[in-house]
């Protein structure tokens, strides 16, 4: 064996130094330009895949060794996570980058009021359940170091190398983790080195796989005939226990604080997301690929006896490929420290944002929060987190003696951060979810966690004693930790599972139903539900504290820089040029979630809170509640208006558009009658004039006959063009009226006397009232005059009568002059009395003869300019007029 | 016949976006179905007997499938959102 312990460590030192140089370049990479390769997505994708640990990379083919394909269900939870991206993952992206979230805890504390005991409950929880996880890590590093000590040498022992890569790793994290303090903005340098370290670790498996199928197998096909005939797969796929794992890995993803970490916390892009929900998956298809070929293959060449979890480590070695071990030790090593750095970082930023910085804010109550340095005690609580998180894992790997197998330690760990999925998912999509409910609910999952899976798990029996384990708690065998109240599940996995979240769902939903939030939950809900349609909300909250208060307290926790940064950019949104922007509810919205990226929500809450005098938060919260329902009443109120005030505005168009359509078409026929009445007296005079032009020797008689009708035709031609004219002019109201007392019976004589030579032979009797003949009105009698010639006319031409008779009678009648006008006639069918004062209307039973049918339109359009009007009315005896006019009032 | 080439109905695009993220849906659904339910035993089991050879080819394909499903979709998804 010529790879030495010495060696090795030569190699990880080497290793770790290139790590560290390529941190630092990030860092600076980073703070020089904004668009760069960090920003992409694949070092997103790349840096998801801390997922994969040493459990994935030592572990799965140990798992494939011990039980066949069970190791496949850990990696297609994922898939089908990222495969159904656009449901779940992009709306906690949007909800961690809005709210500014910096942990799982926050989340859960943000959705919930920023209520500081949940934080604290689920801080508890993911420190008890990754704990166990980084010893793990712990474990598989020094087991991969102790492949490499010879027997019986003086190298160190696995406690002192555990110990050794315990702070290497702690000082690691702390130089690129709390380099910035905002846990909200992407550690470039962190990031970098883990997207890295995924490359390494992918590279180093699949090399170890091909050396595998076709140097030791012989190809592909050799390779499955030995995986059909080696594989320790005796059940069929699906069984309980697949679903559970398939389950419990796909909310793993979500709920494990690492994988929060840098899934949510580091995303810089929501598109990223998009890359890696193929991406992603193709990558754990890729680690996965190969990891039953090594395990049969190991178990297949290796002595009977050997680790399992080492297969990728021990089978290039026992062919003596010193280049293939180191670089399958260096991808177990890249496997175990992504993670546990991660981790680290993490739960440092939980335990101090929501255990350590609200516990020194409690014992330094008496003093105001601006008044210290917060900075420097944050970025102190951080660093020793990260140190004493280490510190625990390393003591757990020290009391647990690194025996468990690795694959179970991670599974209980998994069901243990499991316990806030209900109040996650709940808080995103319930909006009845409460504060109360999630406490119940994250308990009595944990409780039953504890007692059905974890503290079962803990050999030798200091906690849980054997026969509590066989005869159940108390002797009482409902209480049996492995089947509990008499249910039958074989597999303690499932049975955990099954238990804790059916316990901490059902006491979510009922502590949720029997409590009433507060209006700060109620707000927060609803942001969280609605991230997708939110709108810009003003809090209406006037919180009594001045700009400078808010300023130096800014400063003690963003620095000096970023604060005065943070400030001015408000006062320009507020459009104030100099000074500190005035204090309304929307900045110290905006400021406190800017806080809350450094210390969480909840303690950036607490803080606003303190600083503005401790004034209720509640009476606003609910001002600020009720006016976001004001709000969206208000606007949807005024969609409705909006779209009713369109409706009346198309429905008046569209009348418009009906009386236009009309009038055209009114144009149009009256364009073509008037052509139609030219026509007639026009080929009349034409044909006329023919025959005296082409025959010369006419006798008197005819030549005087034709002449008469030229003559006639023409006079009747100028007639119809004078009437259009005068209609037109009409027509427009451009008349000009000579007004003047006029005697009506002055009127009715020259009426008369015009009308003498159409006078029907056989005789007519007409008869005036005496009223109408002594009557004096103010109107211009020319105008009047034709009127009554053309109802004259009209009797005379029309009536049809042998014996015609007219009468006309005029009487005063509120403040009007009325004017009756019958005669004997044939009258006027009733369906005409208004079609009679059209434009070239001609009833269809009278012959066509003199008239062009202008009088009437005429007539009625002069009545209307003397301010009066003429209708036609049923009669029984003859046509019936009824004229009127206005009387004149001195 | 009036010109469309100029104008797209916003409904139109909005039932489109719909669409596909209705069959993002869909994909998941399937993913669920032919990987963590019995139906996966159908497609595994030959002659009474679980074949470990088909267990392998069918796991592993339906999980590229999946990839190259997912990978075609989010390609065109619509996110519009603002970036840091």
């Amino acid at each position: 064996m010529s790879l030495s312990f010495n060696l090795m460590v030569a190699i990880c030192l080497a290793y770790v130094a290139f790590l560290f140089g390529v941190a630092a370049w990030a860092e600076r990479a980073a703070q020089r330009s904004k668009k760069s390769l960090l920003h992409s997505p694949i070092v997103y994708t790349l840096s998801i895949s801390v997922y994969c640990t040493a459990w994935t990379y030592f572990g799965a083919v140990g798992s494939a060794a011990r039980s066949g394909l069970e190791f496949l269900p850990i990696y297609l939870g994922p898939t089908l996570v990222f495969v159904g991206w656009w449901w779940f993952l992009r709306k906690l992206v949007r909800i961690g980058r809005t709210q500014r979230i910096t942990s799982i805890a926050d989340l859960i504390s943000s959705r919930y009021g920023k209520s500081n005991v949940l934080a604290i409950m689920v801080t508890v929880l993911a420190v008890i359940a990754s704990t166990p996880y980084i010893a793990l890590q712990l474990q598989s590093l020094t087991l991969s170091f102790a492949v490499f000590t010879e027997p019986g040498s003086d190298s160190a022992g696995p406690d002192v190398t555990a110990f050794v890569i315990a702070i290497g790793l702690a000082f690691f994290t702390i130089l690129f983790g709390t380099r910035n303090l905002d846990a909200n903005e992407r550690h470039h340098g962190v990031v970098t080195a883990i997207a890295i370290e995924a490359c390494v670790k992918l590279i180093a498996l699949i090399a170890v796989g091909v050396f595998v199928v076709w140097h030791l197998g012989g190809g592909i096909n050799e390779t499955l005939e030995l995986v059909e005939r080696r594989l320790p797969q005796n059940e069929t796929l699906f069984t309980p226990r697949w679903v559970t794992l398939t389950f419990l890995s796909a909310t793993a993803i979500i709920c494990l604080p690492r994988m929060f970490q840098v899934v949510v916390v580091e995303n810089s892009a929501e598109k990223h997301l998009a890359t890696a929900s193929w991406a992603f998956p193709l990558y754990l298809f890729l680690m996965c690929l190969f990891v039953v070929p090594i395990a049969i293959t190991g178990l297949e060449i290796l002595p009977e006896g050997s680790n399992p979890d080492l297969f990728v480590l021990t089978l290039p070695l026992s062919q003596n490929q010193d280049a293939l071990a180191a670089l399958a030790f260096l991808g177990g090593f890249s496997s175990a420290t992504s993670m546990v750095i991660v981790a680290a970082i993490a739960l440092s930023t939980m335990v101090s944002n929501h255990i350590a910085l609200p516990l020194w804010l409690y014992g330094f109550q008496k003093k105001s929060p601006a008044s210290d340095d917060v900075r420097s005690v944050l970025l102190f609580s951080r660093r020793f987190s990260i140190a004493a998180i280490l510190g625990l894992g390393y003591l757990y790997y020290v009391f647990t003696s690194g025996e468990t197998a690795l694959a179970s330690i991670g599974l209980i760990a998994f069901l243990g951060v499991v316990q806030v999925l209900p109040a996650m998912v709940g808080g995103m999509f319930w909006r009845n979810a409460t504060r109360t409910g999630a406490i119940w609910g994250i308990s009595v999952g944990f409780l039953f966690w504890a007692y059905t899976l974890f503290l079962p798990s803990i050999e030798g029996g200091e906690i849980l004693s054997a026969t509590t384990l066989s005869d159940g708690l108390f002797g009482l065998n409902a209480f049996r930790p492995q089947a509990l109240f008499g249910s039958h599940i074989s597999d303690p996995l499932t049975h955990a599972t099954f238990w804790s979240l059916t316990g901490n769902i059902l006491a979510f939903i009922i502590g949720s139903l029997a409590s009433t939030p507060k209006p700060l939950e109620r707000l927060q809900g609803i942001q969280f539900i609605n991230i997708f349609a939110q709108t810009v909300q003003n809090r209406a909250t006037n919180l009594g504290v001045t700009s400078e208060d808010l300023f130096v307290l800014a400063q003690r926790i963003l620095g000096r820089e970023e604060a005065a940064k943070v400030f001015r950019q408000a006062s320009d949104g507020q459009g104030k040029p100099t000074g500190l922007p005035d204090p309304t509810g929307g900045f110290i919205e905006t400021l406190e979630k800017e806080l809350a990226g450094s210390v969480g929500a909840a303690t950036a809450h607490a803080m606003i809170t303190q600083i503005s005098g401790g004034v209720s938060i509640s009476v606003d919260e609910l001002i600020a509640v009720a006016d976001e329902t004001a709000q969206i009443m208000e606007y949807s109120a005024e969609l409705e208006t909006k779209s009713a005030e369109l409706q009346e505005t198309a429905a008046k168009l569209r009348v418009a558009n009906d009386k236009l359509t009309a009038i055209g078409q009114q144009k149009d026929d009256f364009l073509s009658q008037v052509s139609h009445e030219l026509r007639t007296p026009m080929t009349s005079i034409r044909s006329f004039s023919e025959l005296l032009k082409s025959d010369s020797d006419l006798e008197p008689g005819k030549l005087n006959q034709f002449a008469t009708i030229i003559n006639d035709e023409s006079l009747r031609l100028t007639r119809l063009l004078d009437e259009i004219l005068d209609l037109s002019v009409l027509e427009h109201g451009n008349i000009r009226l000579n007004m003047g007392d006029t005697l009506l019976r002055t009127i009715w004589e020259k009426a008369i006397a015009t009308t003498q030579h159409s006078r029907p032979p056989t005789g007519t009797d007409i008869q005036v009232n005496k009223d109408f003949m002594s009557r004096v009105l103010n109107t211009d009698g020319e105008r009047l005059t034709q009127v009554f010639i053309n109802l004259i006319t009209n009797s005379f031409k029309y009536s049809g009568s042998n014996d015609l008779q007219i009468s006309v009678s005029g009487q005063e009648n509120d403040n009007r002059y009325m004017i009756d006008f019958l005669d004997n006639g044939a009258g006027i069918p009733d369906t005409n009395h208004n079609l009679i004062f059209e434009k070239f209307s001609r009833l269809e039973a009278v012959p066509e003869s003199l008239g062009v049918g202008l009088g009437l339109p005429i007539s009625r359009e002069i009545m209307r300019n003397l301010g009066g009007d003429i209708v036609s009315l049923p009669s029984t005896t003859g046509a019936k007029f009824q004229l009127w006019l206005p009387l004149e009032h001195t | 016949m009036s010109d469309t080439r100029q104008y797209t109905n916003p409904d139109e695009n909005r039932r489109k976006r719909r669409k596909r993220s209705e069959a993002a849906l869909l994909l998941l659904i399937f993913g669920l179905a032919l990987l963590s339910t019995p139906i996966v035993n159908t497609f595994t089991i030959t002659d009474g007997e679980p074949s470990i050879y088909r267990m392998l080819i069918y796991i592993f394909g339906v999980w590229a499938v999946l990839i190259v499903m997912t990978a075609i979709l989010s390609g065109r998804m619509d996110y519009g959102s603002k970036d840091t």
